[in-house]
């Protein structure tokens, strides 16, 4: 798997584009569904996705992995998503009517919907969580990542970011349960 | 129904396929920049001479043959052509006048002097070309006391 990836950008890197048809193949199914799952979004996240490979596209030459490549596009697909959230919730409080006609508990039906009937339930419960708490507990459970990595990733300590998961994972599981506490 | 304590499993079972659309912009945008990174070569703005020939090997061999041709043809006319032919007396006589004319003061028997001079003036002169060496010059000077004493 590492090696086959090294491969791919050993090509890359050489200016072989074509290699990265390889990448975005490979990983296209798990870095969108991060993106989702990150912006509760379906068609946001596919936008995010499609932003990071353009940028990949054109760091062909200086590209350099020192991780894995799973890792580094989950990085990318985070800090896009992140980004992608904050100009959002500027956008709400700009424009403050547009967030007052949806119900928050109801969340975004379609994005819970694409996970079909079993992991519904859990895409309006992450809906619910906050951002920063989500975006913890899905590079930690989805990511595989180390709390070390999302803590450089998001510039904050290994215990915020620890703190962070232990609450997402509790109001997660209160919100399974039917214990909404927001 | 998903248990709360399975929350990390079932996150994990999340999957989303991506969609037709997004596959197609991805891979646009790969073929876009794959075409753009093998025709890093600048604009052509019209073949210069030297590409024309440089690109067809038929050109090539035309452009060799074209100028080994010019180089026979000149070859072969310079060994063709005569040496210079000697100057007839009538047109040496118009050269004199020409050098009399321009001395109208100097009277007609010194006519064949400036023709002597302007005879010896053409003719080589070994005498004035030919370099003594600091070693060669005392030799030849003694020489000549000895030839004066006899």
């Amino acid at each position: 798997m590492m090696l086959e990836d090294r491969l791919l950008v050993w090509k890359f890197n050489r200016g072989d584009i074509g290699a990265l048809r390889d990448v975005y193949e490979k990983y296209k199914d798990d870095l969108v569904t991060l993106a989702a799952a990150l912006l509760t979004d379906v068609s946001s996240a596919e936008d995010v996705v499609h932003d990071v490979f353009v940028s990949f596209i054109e760091s062909s030459r200086k590209f350099r992995l020192t991780g894995s490549l799973k890792g580094y596009l989950a990085i990318c697909v985070a800090n896009r998503a992140r980004t992608k959230n904050r100009s959002q919730q500027v956008r709400n409080r700009v424009l403050p009517d547009r967030t007052d006609t949806t119900d928050p508990d109801s969340g975004n039906p379609e994005f819970a919907a694409v996970f079909g009937e079993e992991l519904r339930q859990l895409g309006v419960a992450l809906e619910q969580l906050p951002y920063e708490q989500r975006e913890v507990l899905i590079l930690r459970s989805h990511g595989r990542m180390k709390f070390k990595k999302i803590a450089k990733q998001q510039g904050v300590s290994i215990s915020t970011v620890q703190g962070r998961y232990r609450y997402a994972l509790d109001k997660l599981r209160s919100m399974l349960n039917g214990e909404v506490r927001e | 129904m998903i248990s709360a304590d399975n929350v990390n499993d079932s996150i994990r079972k999340l999957q989303l396929k991506a969609s037709t659309d997004l596959d197609k912009r991805v891979h646009d945008d790969i073929s876009i920049a794959l075409a753009r990174s093998q025709g890093i070569e600048p604009p052509v703005t019209g073949p210069t001479i030297s590409r024309f020939i440089t690109k067809g090997r038929v050109t090539k061999f035309a452009v060799a043959a074209a100028i080994l041709i010019a180089f026979g043809i000149g070859f072969s006319t310079g060994r063709r052509s005569r040496p210079a032919q000697p100057t007839p007396d009538s047109l040496d006589v118009i050269a004199y006048t020409s050098i009399a004319l321009s001395y109208p003061t100097a009277p007609k028997t010194e006519d064949s002097f400036w023709r002597q001079k302007a005879l010896a003036a053409i003719q080589p002169r070994p005498h004035v070309d030919a370099q003594f060496t600091k070693t060669k010059l005392p030799g030849t000077y003694k020489q000549y006391l000895k030839e004066k004493k006899l």
